[in-house]
């Protein structure tokens, strides 16, 4: 109970001094939030494991909260999220059973605690389930204009144990070798060839001609079975003409694996236009000088 | 050496220079600062928490007049934060099969045949949303309208809650503090639809991605 009150009363600091702009907004919108947002969870075929999740009301109103349980698909690189069971595959999200209780009127500030537990049927295949636990606040239904729902998931990573399949690969989408527009979007594609998820670590960073980290960026993310997914980082480069390098080390099942580094050649437009124009001066210099040596000849 | 080759000479010295000074002195600035990094959250995995904050609901009111379409356009706003180094997805699904603004059992306001990838205008009796920015929708930017002419910027259908939903908004990087995403839902009637209150619920989903 003292730990809960703790983790509220961090809640309540953290969003008053860390989101601020939340705070005033708080006024006029019902406020939701879960936390974790996402869970790991291994278990054995026919065995179950429990879990919970925190459900708080950040608002100034209380508010009605139905927890819920969905599949949880991706499709697509940018990992566009899909709720709906494709035909013909397992629903995860029938495994998942409340102990307690599924719908609750949350008080403003208030934490409620929700925990269920994930009974995997015998016989399950070994490998990555992925479903996703909602909570959902319930306006109450408003008799002109559109009610909206509300509801704030926490994705439940399940591995189901056993001997599975972990492989991976990455690679890097090749980025033009001269670059004249900012930001430059660094992407990097993790493949997981296996049956299970992995967490990938994807760090980029960007090294001028010193060999001096200029810009670095690390991402990490969950890749799903048989799926491609792409994690992507913009840099602006400030220098307006530079040579850099960009090298990607990246985490995968078997280790970590370092990208082909990559050259780039910045150059900003107005640097176009100062060495086009140069360019010009010096080439009508050139041709004024031939001229000239070509009139003094013949004059001699 | 004659004065034209000198200057030649010393024209191609000022470009090199210049070409030199302007690639190097950057990058050995560079070298003397420490990097900046990039933008992600704090927290990873089985850490982050993730908040979502709706209007509980959005009013779009049309008194149509005779002889001609009139439309209105409500304004709703979704904020979302989470720490979350990969940044957060939320979509949109109406709350269940039927797509129709319904004034019980008397009225029907049925949905625009536009799509998220490619809306349409929307027309008598008819009514969608949008968002500025995002899929097919165009940068806008829409305003809210009250009883005013048929909207120029296209609007969609929402997508039922057995379909696949609609993303509306999506980032790579941590949102905190908020990121705001505005939902526009506009409605357009004529006298030919029964008078009364005409209502349907939509579901907003976020999960981090």
């Amino acid at each position: 109970m003292v730990k809960r009150l703790l983790f509220l009363a961090i809640i309540g600091i953290a969003s008053i001094l860390l989101t601020g702009p939340s705070a005033h907004a708080a006024d006029s919108l019902q406020l939701i939030n879960v936390t974790p947002s996402s869970t790991a969870l291994s278990v054995d075929p026919g065995a179950s494991v429990k879990g919970s999740v925190d459900v708080i009301n950040l608002g100034k109103n209380p508010f009605n909260v139905t927890m819920l349980t969905t599949p949880y698909q991706v499709a697509g690189l940018s990992y566009d999220p899909s709720f709906k069971q494709l035909p013909g595959t397992v629903n995860p999200s029938e495994w998942i059973h409340f102990t307690t209780a599924t719908k609750n009127t949350l008080a403003a500030q208030k934490l409620s605690t929700v925990e269920y537990t994930v009974d995997v049927p015998k016989g399950t295949a070994p490998g990555g389930y992925y479903a996703v636990i909602f909570a959902q606040m319930d306006s109450v239904s408003t008799t002109t204009g559109v009610t909206t729902h509300s509801r704030v998931g926490d994705i439940l990573y399940i591995t189901v144990n056993g001997a599975v399949k972990k492989q991976g690969t990455a690679s890097a989408p090749k980025i033009p070798s001269v670059i004249t527009h900012t930001p430059v979007a660094l992407k990097t594609i993790v493949s997981n060839e296996g049956g299970v998820h992995f967490q990938t670590n994807v760090t980029t960073n960007v090294n001028n001609l010193f060999n001096k980290t200029i810009f670095s960026h690390t991402a990490n993310a969950y890749v799903l079975p048989q799926t491609e997914r792409q994690l992507s980082t913009d840099w602006s480069p400030t220098a307006p003409l530079g040579i850099y390098r960009i090298e990607r080390d990246v985490t995968l099942p078997n280790g970590t694996t370092t990208l082909p580094a990559q050259w780039v050649l910045v150059m900003k437009p107005w640097v176009i236009i100062v060495l086009i124009v140069m360019i010009i001066v010096i080439v009508s210099l050139v041709l004024q000088g031939i001229q000239k040596n070509g009139r003094k000849r013949r004059e001699t | 050496m004659n004065n034209q080759l000198k200057k030649v000479v010393l024209s191609v010295l000022v470009f090199a220079l210049t070409i030199g000074g302007i690639l190097v002195a950057p990058q050995f600035a560079d070298a003397q600062s420490a990097y900046s990094s990039g933008s992600y959250g704090t927290c990873t995995y089985n850490s982050c928490g993730i908040t979502l904050g709706a209007d509980a609901s959005v009013a779009a009111n049309v008194t149509p007049a005779a002889g001609t379409t009139t439309c209105s356009v409500g304004k709703g706003e979704i904020q979302v934060t989470t720490q979350s180094s990969t940044g957060y997805t939320l979509t949109m699904t109406d709350s269940d099969t039927d797509t129709s603004l319904k004034n019980g059992t008397t009225g029907t306001i049925s949905a625009t045949s536009g799509t998220a990838a490619s809306p349409t205008a929307l027309t008598a009796n008819k009514w969608g949303y949008r968002v500025d920015g995002i899929n097919g929708f165009g940068a806008g930017p829409t305003s809210i309208v009250s009883n005013g002419a048929i909207p120029t910027l296209n609007f969609a259908t929402i997508p039922a809650s057995s379909a696949a939903p609609d993303i509306i908004a999506t980032t790579t990087v941590a949102a905190d503090p908020y990121t705001s995403t505005f939902v526009y839902f506009g409605v357009c009637a004529n006298p030919t639809l029964p008078n009364g209150a005409y209502s349907d619920a939509v579901t907003y989903s976020v999960v981090v991605n």
